[in-house]
């Protein structure tokens, strides 16, 4: 018995040192990690500021340790005497293996290697280019619509009050001057003469500014043009008519697009002929009467005359724009405009100053022509009649257009009257609505007629 | 004869010559007489289209009125749409330059943001200009700060093979 107390006893006092040293390993380790940094924070390298000194001495760099500041009061870790074991270990003089060094792809840099940067260099060449050429086209363009424009510009002083309008200033001290509208597009507005509300001068010219566009018009070439937009007055005492000649492309591109020229005029070949036309022009007018009313004599001599210059001519009662795109259509008809047009090639009319103000008093010519104009009493009913049976045939044929958009605002209804009626929580409303409704619908499908009753 | 009288004239024989000509059937008439017509009368005709009394009206003064912002917009646009394809085009080059480090999409950015200044309207936008700029100038050298390396240009692939 006194031996097995014996050794219990020797167990509970071998269990209780094992549990002591257990938990003072982990007190230890719990500030390992400190004591590191306690460590190399208290190792203070002196070393002389004298680097002379240093030499001469050949002293090694004196490592004091602080025992004051220690917190372990000079008791040595485990981990540390471990360290220095190691660092025992390694011989210094023995070979070790030689690692070759690797190189990461790392760009050399720009101010060593411009020569590679080839493609760079091109596009900035081309950037270059493109400004230099932008300059020169820029100021190109300007020089070419400005010197028309001054050739123009008495004979326009001439017959409007006010010349190169912007809308802004005030007109007792504007000046007539040029718009510039992009840098290969110029414009001026002019008003305040007789039959006239207002001119508008508008110069295109090839785009010299941009070389990309230069370089496509090698391949479908244009030439500076300059049109003339007139707004016409109107009234009662004017005749009707629509009238177009012109350079047989240009002329039948705008037959092809604008409304009113496609709708009432046919092409007028033999008139063409008899009043001795320019054979590459084609002639449109709705009535033959207005042709031999605008192309007298004159008119036409000078049209030979300046056959290059001029490209096409558009007078209408009836213009209301190109027409619409394909599948699209008017739903009402647009209101019309009297309106003339005239395409001018800039590069010929700019040759001389007479050219360029003898084809404007054409166009003003044109102007009061238009104006003074009288048809004969079967040609302007005729003209009216035309323009009624236009009329007509348009509404008829929107006519299945505007009957479905009508249905379809009367479904749009029915189902909103609908939707409040289900929506509706008061029971009593809602059959009251419900009966309105059916009502409704009974009186939709009664015939329109009235129904007699056969005794 | 003076100048207006000699208009008067013209006026009064062109008239004759019309009323004759409706009178006797227009096409037959002036297919006759209009060589003869044109000779006599042209040069006179000119004339008279150079005169007239002063056509100039101060109270009928139409003042020049810029159409509203959207339609005036829009019919540019419809006139030469141009600018507006290019400063689309920048925009995605600028971004495909931006995100995926193209750096050739970069400098098309840069190139189409010219094209798009060059063709630009005085009633345009200057801040739409400057944007495409600075986005295409900033995608240029976003890519050249992250790789400085040089575009690798085409034909040295072709010199090697």
């Amino acid at each position: 018995m006194k031996i097995t107390r014996i050794f219990g006893f020797l167990a509970i006092i071998l269990f209780c040192c094992s549990g002591f040293s257990a938990g003072a390993a982990s007190d230890d380790n719990e500030f390992a990690e400190f004591e590191e940094d306690e460590f190399a924070d208290n190792v203070v390298v002196t070393n002389a500021p004298d680097a002379k000194q240093e030499d001469r001495k050949s002293v090694p760099p004196i490592v004091q340790k602080d025992d004051f500041e220690d917190d372990d009061f000079g008791v040595v870790d485990e981990d540390e005497s471990d360290d220095s074991e190691k660092i025992k270990e390694v011989d210094p003089d023995e070979p070790t293996p030689v690692q070759s060094l690797k190189f990461t792809d790392v760009p050399a840099h720009f101010r060593s290697n411009w020569a590679s940067y080839q493609v760079e260099g091109i596009v900035v060449l081309i950037i270059f280019i493109y400004l230099i050429n932008y300059i020169i086209g820029k100021t190109t363009n300007s020089s070419i619509a400005h010197t028309v424009f001054e050739m123009c510009r008495p004979t326009l002083e001439e017959q409007f009050a006010v010349v190169g309008d912007d809308g802004v200033t005030d007109l007792d001290k504007l000046e007539p001057t040029l718009k510039r509208d992009t840098d290969s597009s110029f414009s001026a507005w002019c008003s305040g003469r007789v039959n006239v509300h207002s001119l508008f001068l508008q110069m295109k010219t090839i785009k010299r500014q941009d070389l990309v566009s230069r370089v496509l018009d090698i391949y479908d070439p244009s030439s500076d043009k300059m049109t003339i937009k007139v707004s016409l007055e109107g009234g009662n005492d004017v005749d009707p008519l629509i009238f177009a000649v012109g350079e047989k492309k240009i002329a039948a591109k705008n037959f092809r697009e604008m409304f009113d020229l496609n709708s009432y005029v046919s092409e007028k070949k033999q008139v063409a002929q008899q009043l001795n036309l320019p054979a590459t022009w084609q002639l449109y007018a709705d009535q033959n009467e207005v042709v031999y009313s605008i192309l007298e004599p004159g008119v036409v001599s000078l049209l030979r005359k300046h056959e290059e210059a001029i490209e096409f001519i558009h007078i209408s009662d009836q213009y209301t724009g190109p027409k619409p795109a394909e599948g699209e259509s008017y739903t009402r008809l647009p209101e019309p405009q009297r309106y003339m047009f005239m395409s001018l090639n800039l590069a010929k009319l700019g040759q001389d100053e007479e050219s360029a103000a003898e084809i404007l008093n054409l166009v003003f010519y044109l102007i009061d022509r238009v104006k003074k104009m009288k048809l004969s009493k079967d040609a302007k009913q005729k003209a009216e009649r035309k323009r009624k049976e236009f009329e007509e045939a348009f509404l008829k044929q929107t006519h299945a257009f505007r009957q479905e958009a009508a249905q379809a605002r009367k479904e749009e209804k029915t189902r909103e009257r609908k939707q409040k009626l289900m929506d509706e929580h008061d029971p009593e409303r809602q059959r009251r609505l419900e009966a309105k409704e059916l009502k409704k619908e009974a009186k939709a499908k009664q015939p329109k007629m009235k129904q007699m009753k056969v005794k | 004869m003076r100048q207006h009288e000699k208009c008067a004239f013209i006026d009064s024989v062109h008239t004759l010559f019309i009323a004759f000509s409706r009178f006797f059937g227009i096409n037959y008439l002036l297919a006759t007489f209009i060589p003869l017509y044109n000779l006599t009368f042209s040069v006179l005709s000119i004339q008279k289209m150079q005169q007239n009394g002063d056509p100039r009206r101060s109270n009928r003064i139409v003042r020049f009125k810029p159409l509203d912002a959207t339609a005036n917009q829009q019919q540019a646009v419809s006139d030469d749409p141009l600018p507006e394809y290019m400063n689309v085009l920048g925009m995605i080059f600028s971004m495909c330059g931006l995100m995926i480090r193209m750096k050739w999409c970069s400098w098309l950015a840069l190139v189409c943001s010219c094209i798009s200044f060059a063709n630009t309207r005085t009633s345009d936008d200057a801040k739409q200009i400057v944007s495409s700029f600075m986005l295409s100038v900033s995608a240029v050298v976003m890519s050249y700060l992250q790789n400085p390396s040089p575009i690798i240009p085409p034909w040295v692939t072709l010199l090697q093979s």
